[in-house]
């Protein structure tokens, strides 16, 4: 504890079941230049943290400190058995507020080596029900889906077939959930919150561990889905069906017995987020993927990625699986076009060379130069 | 004593005389001018000539007219200069730096308000606005788009003060070079007022380029609409929809490499911005604008520039 700012830090709730289960710690901070120096980590065995800030009121209403606690306690309480688990929450005493303390959200998150950081505004309607507008950043996002496959494709220029050895990639990179605008109650938050976390532990590990997880992250995750309508927040909805997909998805690779099942249900979430947000290139992305895995017509994942390549242009990771596609349906032509694309975007953004770009450059030569 | 107390009056009626010829027309004091100089040419004339010249009281009402109007062209120059200063120190102040995204948000006319206690209200409440506002860009603003700077703009100290409306926005973005302006108009019984958000016509192109905000009561909070309302969704659209329009005219205006870099921006923040509002895409505004099919061929009109090929 750092003696010279008299930081007071309450331990106020601290949970711990067998040993480091999870835990929570409600910190009280007194200082307004407590975030401008460094801390020790609350937590550092953690797996996955949360790092949340009591919401923004205006005026001295004290409901922004509440509602955080009410997250903090609901969170804790929905990730009783998921060990590795944690929560830490900064509130501010009676008659302060966060916003005099300078904090950047992102910092504190970073420094406190968590996985996520949620922070939001409050206020209260004519009726006196509170609005709240909830911002959750992933400092470091889960694992996205991914699938492998080799096939065999006869080239369209009538070469001898090849074999093309290929992986289309979904990663996460929506880094930002805004949840806009939840009235009175955090319990939604809560779940979705508790269902990410599953998923951050699940999407990692194998066999029933796995399953295990995810099997939570998709039980919570469809508790927020039913408490919340489509007239509410369209944007929250779809991030939440987006990881559902995604969930099934792993759950599927987890449960081979069970995959077909799992991924028919991976591709409805999916489809279902692409109808909540037409405009978010990430479900594309998972839906060509999850095509992939399902063995379904390839026509299907490339015109996924093609919607994606068409709203996120500047991610090359995309025009890379669009080029995988087309060599594993012999459009080799098509293909090195889509390595362009990738190579152009790399170069106007001023990146470094994407090393899967020249690898399947190469790859394609050879398929050429052999086929002549 | 009596003549005493007439020339003093005259001395103080005086600087009235100068101060509203100094209001006529630059041609009214021309012939006025003219006048005189015909008046006491005339006199002179006749002096020359040997002849008597005009009576004394037509010679003073022509050194009077000759006098008044030359002041008067002076007094108006000099008045058009200092206004000009005036205005040149306002906008050097105000003038966006080019590269730079400014929001300008002009409080309401004075002269749109009952009285004191009103004006005074309503400016209070156009610095909650500009807070509001400012919160909701600083923190929402998605990465890839330069975070606007938003100006509170005191009409009553702009070359602007009667107000500013759809005749002159597009003039004073231009003058200020701003990428969009926000102004309000007061309602008759003063309680309530109107918001509108205009964007460059330069930049606008075949979209709206005044967007009507919705109206609000002076006594409500307005952080309420623009923070957790449909305000939020049509600030943040259209905020960053300017942005995103502002980042395809530079395209249009660069070249090389420089080019195609600005439009592979410009068509991503064209669906940045879609995907951050689509809670709202069915707003009538938004819908006719940032999800029109002028969108759709501007985005592909930049996938064509930078050379992407599907």
């Amino acid at each position: 504890m750092n003696r010279r700012y008299r930081t007071a830090i309450f331990a106020l709730a601290f949970v711990m079941q067998c040993g480091l289960a999870h835990a929570g710690m409600r910190v009280e901070i007194t200082d307004p230049r407590y975030f401008e120096t460094p801390h020790k980590i609350i937590f550092p065995w953690a797996e996955i943290k949360l790092v949340s800030f009591e919401f923004e009121a205006t005026g001295d209403d004290a409901q922004g400190k509440q509602r955080a606690i009410e997250l903090h306690d609901q969170f804790l309480a929905k990730i009783h058995d998921l060990q590795g688990g944690a929560i830490i929450t900064y509130v501010t005493p009676k008659g302060q507020k966060i916003s005099n303390y300078r904090v950047k959200a992102l910092d504190v998150a970073e420094q406190q080596k968590a996985q996520m950081a949620l922070w939001g505004r409050i206020i209260l309607d004519s009726s006196g029900a509170a609005l709240i507008n909830a911002r959750l950043m992933l400092v470091t996002p889960p694992p996205g889906i991914s699938a492998r496959y080799a096939k065999a494709a006869s080239q369209d220029e009538g070469g001898l077939p090849v074999e093309v050895l290929g992986l289309i990639d979904a990663p996460v990179t929506e880094m930002r959930i805004d949840f806009n605008t939840l009235k009175t109650d955090v319990t939604p938050l809560a779940y979705f919150l508790s269902g990410l976390a599953r998923y951050y532990k699940g999407a990692v590990r194998e066999g029933n561990e796995a399953k295990r997880w995810l099997q939570g992250s998709i039980d919570d995750l469809n508790v927020f889905v039913k408490q919340m309508s489509e007239a509410q927040d369209r944007g929250a909805l779809s991030q939440a069906h987006v990881y559902l997909a995604r969930a099934y998805f792993h759950l599927a690779n987890a449960d081979p017995a069970r995959a077909s099942d799992l991924l028919l249900k991976a591709s409805n979430h999916a489809k279902r987020a692409a109808d909540l947000n037409p405009y978010d290139p990430s479900v594309p992305a998972v839906q060509a993927v999850i095509a992939v895995k399902q063995d379904a017509d390839p026509g299907d994942a490339r015109a996924y990625l093609m919607r994606a390549a068409e709203l996120a242009p500047t991610d090359k990771n995309i025009w890379v699986s669009l080029a995988v596609m087309n060599s594993s349906q012999g459009k080799m032509e098509a293909a090195k076009r889509q390595l362009d694309n990738a190579t152009l975007v790399q170069r106007i953004q001023d990146e470094a060379p994407l090393p899967a770009i020249q690898n399947l450059q190469r790859q394609i030569e050879t398929y050429q130069q052999e086929a002549r | 004593m009596g003549g005493i107390n007439e020339g003093w009056e005259y001395l103080t009626k005086f600087p009235q005389l100068l101060n509203e010829y100094a209001t006529f027309s630059y041609p009214l004091l021309g012939v006025l001018l003219a006048a005189g100089l015909l008046i006491l040419g005339t006199h002179v004339f006749k002096k020359y000539t040997g002849k008597n010249g005009l009576p004394g009281a037509v010679v003073v009402l022509g050194s009077l007219l000759c006098f008044l109007s030359a002041s008067g062209f002076f007094l108006k120059s000099v008045g058009e200069r200092q206004a000009q200063t005036k205005r040149d120190a306002f906008i050097t102040s105000h003038r966006a730096p080019l590269g730079e995204h400014w929001l300008l948000i002009f409080d309401f006319p004075r002269s749109a308000m009952p009285d004191e206690q009103s004006r005074e209200q309503s400016q209070r409440r156009m610095k909650n606005l500009v807070g509001s506002l400012s919160e909701v860009l600083l923190e929402d603003l998605p990465p890839g788009f330069r975070q606007p700077r938003i100006v509170h703009v005191a009409i009553a100290q702009s070359p602007w003060e009667q107000g500013v409306g759809q005749n002159n926005f597009d003039d004073v973005i231009r003058e200020l070079n701003a990428f969009e302006i926000m102004w309000g108009n007061v309602h008759e019984q003063g309680d309530r007022a109107k918001l509108f958000l205009g964007i460059s016509t330069r930049l606008a192109r075949n979209l709206d380029a005044i967007i009507p905000l919705r109206d609000f009561a002076f006594d409500e909070d307005l952080r309420r609409e623009h923070q957790f309302g449909d305000g939020y969704y049509r600030l943040l659209g259209l905020v960053t929809l300017g942005i995103s329009l502002d980042t395809y005219h530079r395209a249009q205006q660069a070249s090389g490499e420089e080019r195609k870099k600005l439009f592979l921006a410009a068509m991503q923040q064209f669906n940045k911005t879609r995907e951050i509002v689509n809670n709202r895409r069915d707003d009538p505004i938004l819908k006719r604008n940032l999800y029109s099919a002028n969108v759709d061929a501007m985005i592909q009109t930049a996938r064509a520039e930078v050379g992407l090929t599907p």
